[in-house]
């Protein structure tokens, strides 16, 4: 039940430096101790990509299995700006944000911001609020899916129930299958997966939803040339640096 | 009377300067991170409102503000607490910090470790007395001299680094004729390479990942059936040829893959370095830029006249005789003939020369400060980095003190003298032009041969 194409599906894991991303691509992946053996905690440079596997759609005929690349970005201040020739042709971005130091989440509207240009409050008044903080981070005008992980989970744990669109993960503890948490996780991946050309099987229009997490199903996935040729709204991420459009 | 007004004077000063301590800790130095550890938090606020304290009491002994034999007080007050913060305190909370990082000492054996480490640093800091010549036994074992003279000669070796440096790194950065002419063409270029060497590292990956899903199911099948005598013999020669023949392309992948990575690492560091150039470039166009780039002509010019003037006094064996403030009244009452009355220009002008020298440098200071631990520090180090520098901070503070000796007149001189006790102040002056000239060279030097680097790396 592989998937029968050799590509697989771009999707970006950003955040602050030490939020702990590297450590939750390799939960994501399949948990337990990174390859090479003990915990580094050296800072990325550049992007790290994990590979790892999803049933897509898993419990319905269509069921299939398909490659995710987490592309791991490095978070450091310096390397923000350069950091941006990475994000070209990923269909969904996951924010890190570490639950220990709230400034951290507060930092995700501007690597929001750096996905798709559009700007928000780019001074975060300091507030205590968890709804505005929420409110500042919005990522439904995003055009592509995007998920927001809390890491470090293990350090604050009086922190009360999770909205259903967000993650708490103890990234050095394997995600249980059939936990709320990788019931989220899959749900955001399908719909990343929606979103690109080969899942489009059965789609019949080329038409673009900016409900992207909406599970209706035969959701039809905007075929990526269509979408290409059409609008300057694509269902991938341009990079503002170059002017060759990446769509495949 | 008297006294308990002076002192509570120099009381609100204090909180105030921890209350501004403490604000720019929050605001400027953890702008990007939560400050969890409160007690680090006061004792650089601490450090630093005494430092600043320092200087108000100088400017307080030259405008002859409040009374003086509470002044000679808080003075002494205000030097042995700062002293024992350097010596004692920041110290001996540093290693404790540090020792609790180092993940195979047990619990229970921190604090024992946390004493001896201190012991170290005190022998070591004792022994840094030696080899100049500075006090001798004689005058006491625990006395303020001793122990100022030795944070004097590492505040004093740590203020001319800096200021070696500074002075070679802000014309450098200023002026538009150290830059690198780069183009967007070669940031493309350079994009084009590292989003090549990512594909590559990507679909050898996902070679890898099939690789390795392939060989987890003919695991699991062959651990699934039955296996009869014959189909074991069989799987021998066949399922494990197909099995090692999996391992192997696996491993062969792994290995080819390191080396991609470390690859898009140099091509993704030389893009950030690209980036900026570009960025400084564009910046240098502007009319702040253009206005900067003026400056540093002129700022240029002074470092050099600076690294002159301090060769000058190395060679011809000379420390400053006469210091800029009786200079510039002997100056302009002989040469442009204004009439002054001496003594209160000269304490007037000394008050407002100490003044500036102290904003400009507790300024200076705390920017470099900020800009340095945003760069450098991360969430786990953060607390330590910050102790480091309350330390370098009390020490650069008392040091400027010391020297400021040679910037007013004589009268304030001996006053500055028998506050800060019997020290050889010459040598200080003369240790501090050894150091920013060793400092300015090799500035010079290492920029020049990372230019030079950069020049071969960038030639298209």
């Amino acid at each position: 039940m592989s998937s029968l194409d050799e590509s697989s599906t771009k999707i970006l894991v950003l955040g602050d430096s030490c939020v702990g991303k590297t450590s939750l691509c390799h939960c994501i992946a399949g948990g337990g101790e990174p390859p090479g053996g003990g915990r580094s905690f050296d800072s990325t440079i550049g992007a790290t990509v994990v590979m790892a596997w999803h049933e897509y759609r898993a419990g319905t005929p269509e069921q299939r299995t398909e490659l995710l690349e987490l592309w791991d970005i490095g978070g450091m201040v310096a390397h923000r700006q350069a950091a941006q020739v990475f994000f070209e042709g990923a269909v969904g971005a996951i924010l890190v944000h570490d639950l220990t130091n709230k400034r951290s989440e507060e930092n995700l509207a501007t690597w929001l911001t750096m996905l798709d240009g559009k700007p928000r409050g780019a001074a975060p008044k300091s507030s205590k609020d968890p709804a505005a903080v929420a409110l500042k981070v919005d990522i439904e005008s995003c055009n592509i899916p995007v998920l927001i992980v809390g890491t470090k989970a293990d350090l604050v744990p009086h922190k009360g129930p999770v909205s259903y669109d967000r993650l708490h993960i103890d990234s050095l503890k394997i995600i249980l299958r059939g936990s709320a948490n990788s019931i989220t996780l899959s749900r955001f991946f399908d719909s990343c997966l929606d979103r690109t050309r080969r899942t489009s099987l059965n789609s019949s229009s080329s038409s673009f939803f900016t409900k992207p997490r909406s599970m209706t199903p035969n959701l039809p996935g905007a075929s990526a040339s269509a979408a290409a040729a059409a609008a300057n709204v694509t269902n991938r991420t341009m990079s503002p640096y170059t002017s060759v459009l990446m769509g495949s | 009377m008297e006294g308990s007004y002076d002192a509570w004077v120099v009381f609100v000063s204090l909180i105030l300067f921890f209350i501004a301590g403490w604000i720019f800790y929050t605001k400027q130095l953890f702008k990007n991170y939560e400050v969890h550890n409160r007690v680090v938090q006061f004792i650089f606020s601490f450090t630093f409102s005494l430092s600043c304290s320092l200087f108000e009491l100088i400017i307080f002994e030259i405008a002859d503000i409040l009374d003086p034999t509470s002044r000679q007080k808080c003075w002494t007050n205000c030097l042995s607490i700062i002293l024992l913060t350097l010596v004692i305190l920041i110290p001996l909370y540093m290693a404790y910090m540090i020792i609790q990082t180092i993940p195979f000492i047990q619990p229970k054996l921190h604090f024992p470790f946390t004493i001896f480490s201190w012991f170290i640093f005190l022998y070591f800091f004792w022994k840094i007395g030696d080899p100049f010549p500075i006090l001798s036994a004689k005058h006491g074992i625990f006395t303020i001299e001793q122990v100022i003279s030795r944070v004097g000669v590492i505040g004093v070796t740590v203020m001319a680094v800096l200021s070696g440096f500074g002075a070679v790194n802000a014309p450098y950065s200023y002026m538009t004729i150290f830059m690198r002419p780069v183009e967007e063409i070669q940031a493309q270029q350079l994009e084009k390479r590292l989003k090549h060497a990512m594909d590559m590292i990507v679909s050898k990956k996902q070679k890898m990942a099939r690789n390795q899903l392939e060989l987890k199911r003919l695991t699991a099948e062959k651990v699934s059936q039955e296996p009869s005598f014959l189909s074991k013999l069989w799987s021998n020669f066949s399922e494990n040829s197909n099995e090692n023949n999996l391992q192997s392309q696996i491993s062969k992948m792994q290995n080819e893959i390191k080396p991609l990575e470390t690859l898009s690492r140099y091509l993704f560091l030389e893009l950030v370095e690209l980036r900026n150039m570009l960025e400084r470039v564009a910046f240098s166009k502007t009319f702040i830029g253009i206005y900067f780039n003026v400056l540093g002509h002129f700022f240029s010019l002074y470092c050099v006249w600076k690294i002159f003037i301090s060769l000058v006094n190395i060679l011809f064996d000379r420390v400053g005789k006469v210091d800029p403030v009786t200079r510039l009244i002997e100056v302009s009452v002989n040469y442009v003939g204004i009439d002054m009355d001496v003594r209160y220009w000269s304490q007037y002008i000394s008050f407002f020369l100490v003044g500036v020298i102290a904003i400009t440098s507790v300024r200076g200071l705390l920017i470099t400060m900020a800009k340095f631990f945003v760069s450098i520090s991360n969430v786990r180090s953060s607390n330590i980095i910050v102790l480091g520098f309350a330390q370098i901070m009390g020490m650069y503070f008392v040091s400027s003190v010391l020297l400021m000796r040679m910037n007013v007149p004589p009268e304030y001189r001996k006053i500055l003298t028998r506050i800060l006790g019997d020290l050889q102040f010459n040598f200080y002056h003369r240790w501090f032009d050894v150091i920013f000239l060793i400092s300015a060279v090799t500035s010079i030097a290492v920029f020049s041969l990372i230019r030079k680097s950069g020049d071969t790396r960038f030639k298209h």
